[in-house]
């Protein structure tokens, strides 16, 4: 367990030093804000454009931030040959993908962290009052973030990280329109059906953590359905890390 | 001869063309796009492309109530340009988020004036079933009933819900449970309108009813010149111009709805 705080820690500084995150950051703030400016053209719907930019603004800034960060979270550890330096000590291969999921997630929640900080100010500054259901889909972003994060790292090991970002916003793009495959599957019937329903089962179902459309009606989201999100995070998470240790552990270093 | 002063005029020179160069591009690039500008206004409105929600859906990740803002945005500023488009375009905005009221309610008000008031209505039908909490969509629903369609049954009917819901404002209880009580359809009218305009946010709705009410008021006002001509001359003025002569009235004021008042033969003024 040390071992993979050591390496979380040394991730997370190398990850928040990196300037061209600090541009992403910025983006990111100056999309927020200027929702204050597009919600002024909403016809007397404010604060309601505000919130659904505002979260929009901190998911889809998330995501870039995250893939930017995993696509080539061990594939340049390998390339700089710093894993044979880590591997020579008293590390695991386990240690080392448990350690850079960790940093990268802390590196990456600080950033969504910030986001969500900026949202909550400029909702309150624009007449809204404190947005809690907000906070908690800020949360389930965390764990959708989380699960793309370790997807990313089994895709990383084995591939470049160009082909590691590309297959990632697959994974993306189908994990949102799976309710709509499934609505298909149904519709289709026979061999579609269940070809479908099979690939409607495996791939992650990241409309799960999508709450916000929810959130901006305050429509309560049920506490159960929250915990079963978290859990299917863990779950997909434990098993893209079990692969991509069992995948470093072939890599022939 | 000193070479230097001169090799040190050039070394100056190139500097201050050095330093001007970025603010000749940067004026070239101003200049193209305000000339760019003025081309485009020259140029005919593009109308709206219509993409349906269902394809709209496949492609924002999720984010369907921040597509339907945007959508709202997109709509809103082609009312003033293609307002044939709107009632479709609006229906794209609710199809990607149901539950987003305001633009239900936006279209039953504004979109009967511009000719579309079956539409219109379709959409408030629609937005009374998906979202039962915003007290706007009936409120100007049956606004529409009683102005557009005069079915004072339906409008009576949009009223009751109105009146009976317990997060509608004051202003709007009032006239929803006043309604079919007062003695002209006029006056109604105007409470309406006057209580839509105590209520709302929404710029465009607020000039729309203030519209309306100096409209009302402007009837009003040539109904009185006309019974003081009446006073005078013992009959109503044959046409409305007649009202200017005897000094009743400086001019005949123009209607901001843009309609033409005229008198009837009992002294109600009207517009066509």
């Amino acid at each position: 367990m040390r071992n993979i705080l050591i390496i979380a820690g040394n991730t997370f500084h190398q990850a928040i030093r990196d300037k061209i995150l600090y541009g992403i950051i910025i983006f990111a703030l100056i999309f927020i804000g200027s929702s204050v400016v597009i919600s002024s053209l909403s016809l007397g719907e404010d604060i309601f454009v505000i919130r659904n930019f505002g979260l929009a603004g901190i998911y889809i800034f998330g995501l870039i931030i995250t893939i930017f960060l995993g696509a080539s979270a061990i594939y340049e550890e390998v390339e700089r040959k710093t894993t044979y330096l880590l591997l020579s000590k008293p590390v695991t291969r386990a240690d080392i993908i448990w350690g850079k999921f960790l940093g990268l997630l802390a590196g990456i929640g600080t950033t969504i962290l910030l986001m969500a900080v900026a949202y909550l100010l400029i909702l309150l500054v624009s007449g809204g009052s404190l947005d809690f259901p907000a906070i908690l889909a800020v949360m389930l972003q965390m764990a959708e973030v989380a699960l793309l994060l370790a997807v990313l790292i089994m895709f990383s090991i084995f591939t470049t990280p160009l082909a590691a970002t590309i297959y990632t916003i697959l994974i993306l793009y189908i994990g949102h329109v799976l309710p709509l495959i499934q609505e298909f599957a149904i519709k289709a019937g026979g061999t579609t059906k269940y070809l479908l329903m099979v690939a409607y089962y495996i791939f992650p179902n990241l409309e799960k953590f999508n709450i916000r459309n929810l959130v901006v009606h305050n429509i309560p989201i049920p506490p159960k359905e929250v915990l079963l999100s978290l859990g299917y995070s863990a779950a997909y998470i434990l098993l893209a890390l079990f692969i991509a240790q069992r995948l470093l552990n072939r890599k022939d270093m | 001869m000193n070479p230097a002063p001169i090799e040190q005029k050039q070394i100056y020179s190139a500097s201050i063309r050095n330093k001007a160069f970025p603010f000749l591009i940067l004026a070239i690039i101003i200049a193209s796009q305000y000339y760019y500008d003025i081309r485009r206004s020259e140029r005919p409105l593009i109308p709206p492309t219509i993409i349906p929600a269902q394809i709209l859906k496949f492609g924002d990740l999720g984010l369907h109530s921040a597509a339907s803002s945007l959508m709202w945005i997109y709509t809103i500023q082609q009312v003033g340009t293609h307002p044939k488009k709107i009632p479709d375009l609006i229906k794209v905005v609710n199809d990607l988020d149901p539950k987003f009221g305001y633009p239900y309610a936006f279209a039953v008000l504004i979109l009967p004036p511009l000719g579309f008031k079956d539409g219109g209505v379709e959409i408030a039908l629609r937005g009374v079933r998906e979202v039962n909490t915003d007290w706007k969509i009936p409120y100007y629903l049956a606004t529409t009933y009683h102005i557009f369609f005069e079915d004072r049954k339906n409008a009576l009917f949009y009223f009751d819900i109105v009146a009976r819901m317990p997060n509608s404002p004051q202003e709007a209880k009032a006239v929803a449970s006043r309604y079919g009580t007062s003695k002209t359809v006029r006056d109604q009218t105007k409470d309406i309108w006057a209580s839509i305009y105590e209520t709302s946010n929404d710029e465009l709705v607020k000039e729309r009813a203030s519209r309306y009410i100096i409209h009302i008021d402007m009837l009003e006002l040539l109904e009185k010149a006309a019974l003081i001509y009446r006073q005078k001359y013992g009959y109503y003025p044959k046409k409305i111009a007649k009202l200017v002569q005897p000094g009743i009235l400086k001019e005949i004021p123009l209607s901001p709805l843009g309609l033409e008042f005229y008198l009837d033969e009992s002294g109600r003024a009207l517009a066509k």
